[in-house]
């Protein structure tokens, strides 16, 4: 018996999965010796064993023959194959051919792998069955060492613009004929065609970088100065059947709302690359959600100025949603006022979602028009459920969390309700309940958009207390269902508990006077009280108030007023 | 029969008292039990009490037709506590869950003490931590010259028959002092008060109107946490 049986008992239900083989398929094409040394250098030196390279040289090359040709001689894992010159896709497409490895990696001679990048990626697709491929970001070799994070998989957002780059890994049965006629873009035709293909879904990995790239050469096909680029992604599109759209929807702070909105209009959304040309007809921001600290107190004039030498032609709206404007509140009067004529500048509508941040925003000298933004679902009035229940929305506090970075849903006083009211059943989203261990709390953590409403129903009313908001969407969705709503921003319909306590030190906050923890003993009490009494006689307001928000937020009115505002065709 | 009572009155602290209720029903020992005078309240709490601390066996709740005052309330609950020690508690107040365990461990050690008491800490309104109080051994000689010395009531427990001996807090007495009025008569009268360092048994919280503030010069906005 070897060491390694004895490592690997597979009596005690322990069983190792074998190493599947990998094909590295490298096309080799005009590049410097050195360059591919370190390419294939990075490949021999993997701690993965079951690894074969295949060298793709497209068209004779002396020079970069002998290089492989080294390789090869070195070691078996490198064969080396020579075709008639006929591009990168026709290599590629040749290389998979020869190749016999379960998993298949297009890897670019130029790339460095990092060490133990195809243990790393051979781990992900293992133990994630459901996904086809593994992808992340990479970093590039120059002396900058800047890094390309890619983001999580979404297939829609695949089909606006590439965010997986050729060398990630896939399972053999999942490759699809690399196109010989695409001149660019091919690694975005590729993959469009391997999700639509197989319908499969790739697997994010995160702050896990796989390789380090040569950046962009000059006049090279990666290179976005190229001049036809729009061209380009549209010859893609056109050839994927995806619809070229003509209002780009791009947020600040508030990246998961806005791509559900660009679904609603029938947008494109981008947060990450706008170094590129497009030819959208409107920009449409929402959220703007910046702070003092975010790269200075004229940031937002810096990324007005920004959009506006992007997208010189396009009609550019803001959409100020959520805690954007406590932030400006924050800045001083100078930064407001220069922020203020920018924003009359560099912007055709600005938008506010009802008056009370209409108000706040007129007295920084922003004037708004009001659209108030819908929900994405359907509701309507059902009946309670037949045990009491509280929503609550639980966020961790804290600066550097990542999550409420001024403490926005008053997190210890929410959690001091459960304590106060150990009679009610309380139930809690978001990721702050994770840790809570309360007998009467439930925490279901992120709740999926299509089990959100199914959570609304099973609730009887949502407590929401805020330091700052406009018009929060999950409590007009909670009237919309007619659940009741807790809440300290005066809103029509919910059950407004009037905190009139002293002004906090900060006397910016116009809604936070009853959290100032000088008032909350009080406060809590017209909490407490408040719903215990719903408890006590259910939602009697529950028809009115779901017809008056439903009216008040129908998708229709909202969809043509913003293509009308972009001046784009429905 | 229980070996400790807990003995709470309170007033309108609906914000506070499903918390401290839950604080003292939870202790490691079972053999407990809280008695609850609710001194007339009007805010909802006396709802709450028959709604949901009735539900529980151990838990014995007295009304209180009028307002009768922090000492006649803390006097009433004593009558009606059926062992013979009492955990003397605030409805504002958390108890730690080894409070019960700790009280039994003195008196069974010290059967002829009357009277303990024990460190505790000071919490906020979200039950923040606000400062440690280790205590120290009473100074019986000191207090009667009116010289400062460590004693806290909500952390203490008493003999019942010792206190009702004495004729219990002083009936008239407000809500705020009834603890030091006792203590004063309780060490006029002869009496050891007993000090048990090491653990901290309750959590004491400080409202903007509480003794602490007002005698400590504490800065209510201070009390803000973080």
């Amino acid at each position: 018996m070897t060491t390694l049986e004895v490592l690997m008992p597979e009596k005690n239900g322990a069983k190792f999965l074998e190493d599947p083989l990998v094909s590295m398929i490298v096309p080799i094409y005009d590049i410097p010796e050195m360059t591919l040394k370190k390419c294939l250098m990075s490949l021999e030196e993997q701690d993965y064993k079951n690894l074969e390279v295949i060298c793709v040289l497209d068209g004779p090359n002396r020079a970069l023959e002998g290089v492989a040709l080294s390789f090869q001689k070195r070691s078996d894992k490198f064969t080396l194959l020579e075709i008639e010159h006929g591009g990168a896709c026709a290599a590629r497409n040749a290389g998979f051919k020869v190749s016999k490895g379960q998993i298949v990696s297009f890897f670019n001679s130029d790339y460095m792998a990092k060490p133990g990048m195809v243990r790393l990626w051979v781990d992900a697709l293992q133990s994630n069955p459901d996904c086809g491929f593994v992808y992340g970001g990479y970093e590039y070799g120059s002396s900058r060492r800047w890094a390309y994070p890619s983001k999580p998989f979404d297939a829609w957002q695949l089909q606006i613009a590439n965010y997986i780059d050729c060398g990630f890994p896939l399972w053999r049965k999942y490759v699809v004929d690399w196109d010989v006629e695409c001149r660019s873009l091919q690694d975005w035709d590729f993959w469009l065609r391997v999700v639509k293909t197989h319908n499969v879904k790739g697997f994010y990995l995160g702050r896990d970088y796989s390789f380090i790239a040569e950046p962009p050469r000059p006049k090279g096909l990666s290179d976005d100065s190229s001049n036809n680029w729009i061209d380009r992604v549209n010859y893609i599109k056109g050839k994927n059947g995806i619809p070229t759209r003509d209002i780009l929807v791009t947020s600040l702070g508030a990246a998961n709302h806005a791509v559900e909105i660009a679904k609603l209009i029938g947008a494109d959304f981008r947060d990450d690359t706008f170094d590129k040309p497009s030819d959208y007809k409107a920009l449409y921001m929402i959220g703007f959600y910046m702070k003092p600290t975010d790269g200075g107190l004229n940031e937002h004039a810096r990324r007005l100025a920004l959009f506006k030498e992007k997208y010189p032609k396009a009609k550019r709206v803001i959409h100020f949603v959520g805690a954007d404007i406590y932030w400006l509140r924050k800045f001083p009067y100078d930064s407001l006022k220069y922020l203020a004529g920018a924003l009359k500048l560099s912007t055709d509508h600005i938008l506010s979602e009802n008056q009370a941040a209409h108000d706040e925003l007129l007295d920084m000298g922003i004037p708004s028009d009001i659209v108030p933004i819908p929900s994405y679902s359907e509701w309507e009035v059902k009946p309670l459920p037949e045990t009491f229940k509280v929503a609550l929305y639980l966020v961790p506090s804290g600066y550097g969390s990542g999550e409420s970075d001024f403490d926005k849903y008053s997190y210890d006083m929410t959690l001091s309700i459960v304590r106060g009211m150990p009679d009610v059943q309380f139930t809690s989203y978001g990721k702050g309940g994770k840790d809570v261990k309360y007998p009467n709390l439930k925490d279901y953590g992120l709740i999926p958009r299509d089990k959100w409403p199914d959570y609304v129903y099973a609730n009887s009313c949502l407590l929401r207390l805020c330091r700052h908001d406009t018009l929060p969407m999950a409590s007009c969705e909670f009237l919309m269902a007619g659940r009741n709503v807790v809440t300290n921003i005066p809103m029509e319909f919910a059950q407004t508990i009037h905190t009139n306590g002293r002004t906090e030190l900060n006397e910016w906050d116009r809604y936070s006077e009853g959290l100032n923890l000088y008032n909350w003993p009080d406060t809590k009490k017209k909490i407490i009280q408040t719903i215990r009494q719903m408890r006590k006689i259910g939602n009697p307001i529950a028809s009115s108030a779901s017809g008056f928000w439903t009216e008040k937020l129908k998708k229709q009115d909202y969809i043509s007023k913003i293509r009308e505002l972009c001046d784009a065709k429905s | 029969m229980p070996k400790v009572s807990f003995v709470m009155p309170t007033r309108n602290r609906l914000e506070w008292i499903g918390e401290s209720i839950s604080s003292n029903l939870a202790q490691t020992v079972e053999d407990i039990e809280l008695v609850i005078v609710n001194d007339a309240s009007d805010d909802g709490t006396k709802e709450f009490l028959d709604e949901w601390a009735a539900k529980f066996s151990r838990v014995k709740i007295i009304h209180n037709e009028q307002r009768m005052g922090g000492g006649r309330s803390r006097n009433i609950g004593m009558q009606a506590a059926s062992s013979d020690i009492i955990a003397t508690c605030d409805d504002d107040d958390l108890s730690c869950d080894t409070r019960a365990e700790l009280i039994i461990k003195h008196f069974d050690l010290n059967p002829k003490s009357e009277l303990v008491t024990f460190p505790y800490v000071s919490i906020g309104y979200c039950n923040e931590k606000l400062e440690e109080f280790d205590g120290e051994p009473f100074d019986h000689e000191g207090f009667l010259n009116g010289g400062n010395t460590y004693f806290s009531n909500p952390s203490s427990a008493v003999r019942k028959s010792s206190a009702l001996e004495l004729g219990g807090y002083e009936p008239e007495t407000d809500d705020e002092t009834d603890d030091i009025q006792f203590l004063r008569k309780w060490v006029k009268a002869g009496k050891k008060v007993d000090f048990q360092p090491g653990y901290f048994v309750n959590f004491h919280r400080v409202l903007p109107n509480s003794m602490m503030v007002k005698h400590r010069g504490w800065d209510p906005n201070w009390l803000k946490p973080k």
